[in-house]
């Protein structure tokens, strides 16, 4: 297992919001963590990331292990230096700086030293992206903010992407574009971990699926075999 | 006033705009940077001015431009150190801080080299006058000018051509994603405060040969920059260079024509600027 979530308590300030999360996600494989809004999915990205910190008031319990090392206690940026590259809900892309600027700030060689994603073959797989270069991210569309915010992450060569609610607020047309990238992307051997909503692009994109319901996993599966009836009990679909 | 005089007055305007320019670009720096302003800067510009004194006198002046902007940058890398406990505080707590090391800066500088003011002796090369189209200028005014501009030509493309300061305006909309692309921003805040410390240094070694200062000159010389960051916005990094060129004709026109105004010039300045657009009126106003 390249990730490894073992009973992983996360508060915020006093409030308790991940109850005993364990989770594992194989190497080159694509997990999913389905669930309604405000259940938690977010919350356990953002706890990966080492962002429920004491200096922000907040609080991480258990372990979580990436390629056997714990990352609970590591700062956020020796955390995203391990390999992970996170894709937060909302994008994140920064405002004030260009499209190219804002894949440049993120380049940096792989662990393993690989430099495969740089600007030139992130522009290759994203061609709208070297179209809208000069642009300011706050001047970009919600698609090309989305591609932008996978393409900064693609650029750390990562081993392992979190990837939260990519396909929020965009048009269909487009959710099936970055169906096929993180195709793509689990093809060339990507390992991700992708939070989601839309079942079916979650159906597409990830082998196993978690559902997690007030912050504890209450299903596990294959995510091709969830019945419709879970579906309908923990997604209201 | 004669076509000479008003050349004279202009590039005295431009060389002294310069020069605040240089302790002003810093403060910018770390306010858009870092969220903090450093009312203290003034104090490194004057540790900058004295340790000149000192240093010019044994390795000569041109080489302190280089030597102390650093050894007041390296200093700055401990004030920073030592104060990181209370970045992202109150803003009370930081003015109070910021001038509390400020306080302790010129204390020290006082017990190092004494309360006499002192004026360094110009080299031969840069004292005296040039005829430029039959107009002659302090020779000193034009390699202000001269050095400033190629530090505000240098900071520029730090800001808008390097990582850091892609960095730097990626950190001041969100910093936590920073973060998270692996980047420590604890680390880029030390190199961005001696970036901007060092600056001010810099700034002190130009004035060193210009006017003497007392110690006590760098709690009160902050005071008199002000102007120039509120007039060239807060947080708007390209605004100061031509705020402090602005401050410095109308301070240079103004001991001229209005003497007796000469002290409330740029605050009055100010005021009527952050009438305009109190963001700073060098600064792009939002869908306009
Ligand atoms: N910064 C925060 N401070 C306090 N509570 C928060 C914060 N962020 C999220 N929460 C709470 O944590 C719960 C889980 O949120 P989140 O992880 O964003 O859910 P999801 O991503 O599954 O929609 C919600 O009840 C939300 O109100
Ligand atoms: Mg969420």
């Amino acid at each position: 297992m390249i990730l490894e979530l073992k009973d992983v308590h996360s508060y915020y300030d006093k409030s308790h919001i991940l109850n005993g999360v364990s989770l594992s996600v194989a190497e080159g494989t694509s997990v999913c963590l389905l669930g309604r809004n405000g259940v938690g999915k977010s919350t356990t990205m953002k706890t990966i990331m080492g962002m429920l910190n004491p200096k922000e008031h907040c609080r991480t319990e258990g372990s979580i292990t990436f390629e056997g090392k714990e990352l609970v206690g590591m700062k956020s940026h020796s955390i995203a230096r391990q390999g992970i590259a996170y894709v937060p809900q909302g994008r994140h892309i920064f405002p004030t700086l260009t499209t190219e600027e804002n894949l440049k700030v993120a380049a940096r060689v792989g662990v393993d030293g690989s430099n495969k994603w740089n600007l030139e073959s992130v522009y290759d797989f994203f061609p709208r992206l070297r179209e809208r270069r000069d642009s300011k991210g706050d001047k970009l569309s919600g698609g090309e903010k989305q591609m932008l915010a996978v393409a900064r992450g693609l650029m750390q060569n990562p081993r392992m992407m979190l990837l939260d609610e990519i396909t929020e607020g965009l048009a269909p047309i487009i959710v099936d574009q970055l169906a096929d990238m993180v195709q793509t992307l689990i093809a060339e051997g990507v390992t991700i971990l992708i939070a989601e909503q839309n079942v079916k692009f979650a159906m597409k994109v990830s082998s196993d699926c978690y559902i997690l319901e007030r912050g504890v996993i209450v299903h596990h599966q294959a995510t091709k075999e969830l019945s419709p009836e879970t579906r309908k009990q923990y997604l209201g679909l | 006033m004669t076509i000479s005089f008003f050349f004279q007055t202009l590039i005295s305007g431009i060389s002294n705009g310069m020069v605040s320019y240089l302790m002003i670009a810093g403060v910018s720096l770390i306010i858009s940077g870092m969220s903090m302003v450093n009312f203290g800067q003034g104090a490194f510009y004057v540790l900058g001015t004295y340790l000149t004194y000192t240093i010019a006198a044994k390795i000569g002046f041109v080489p302190s431009l280089l030597i102390v902007p650093l050894i007041v940058a390296v200093i700055g890398y401990f004030v920073e150190k030592a104060t990181r406990p209370l970045f992202g505080k109150d803003m009370l707590y930081i003015m109070l801080l910021t001038y509390g090391v400020a306080y302790m800066l010129c204390d020290i500088i006082v017990m190092i080299w004494g309360y006499s003011i002192r004026l360094l002796s110009l080299p031969s090369f840069l004292s005296g006058g040039v005829q430029i189209f039959g107009i002659t200028f302090p020779v000193y005014y034009i390699f202000e000018i001269v050095i400033s501009g190629i530090t505000a030509f240098a900071f520029w493309i730090m800001i808008n051509k390097t990582k850091l300061g892609m960095l730097t305006r990626a950190i001041i909309s969100d910093r936590p994603m920073v973060a998270n692309l692996g980047v420590n921003v604890n680390k880029m805040f030390s190199v961005l405060f001696m970036i901007g410390i060092g600056i001010a240094g810099l700034g002190g070694v130009l004035n060193a040969p210009v006017t003497g200062m007392s110690p006590k000159e760098g709690l009160s010389v902050f005071g008199n920059v002000m102007p120039i960051l509120c007039i060239g916005g807060l947080r708007n990094m390209d605004g100061c260079l031509p705020a402090a060129l602005l401050v410095g004709l109308v301070n240079a026109f103004g001991a001229v024509y209005l003497p007796q105004y000469y002290n409330v010039l740029p605050a009055a300045l100010m005021v009527i600027c952050m009438f305009i657009n109190p963001q700073g009126i060098f600064t792009k106003r939002e869908g306009r």
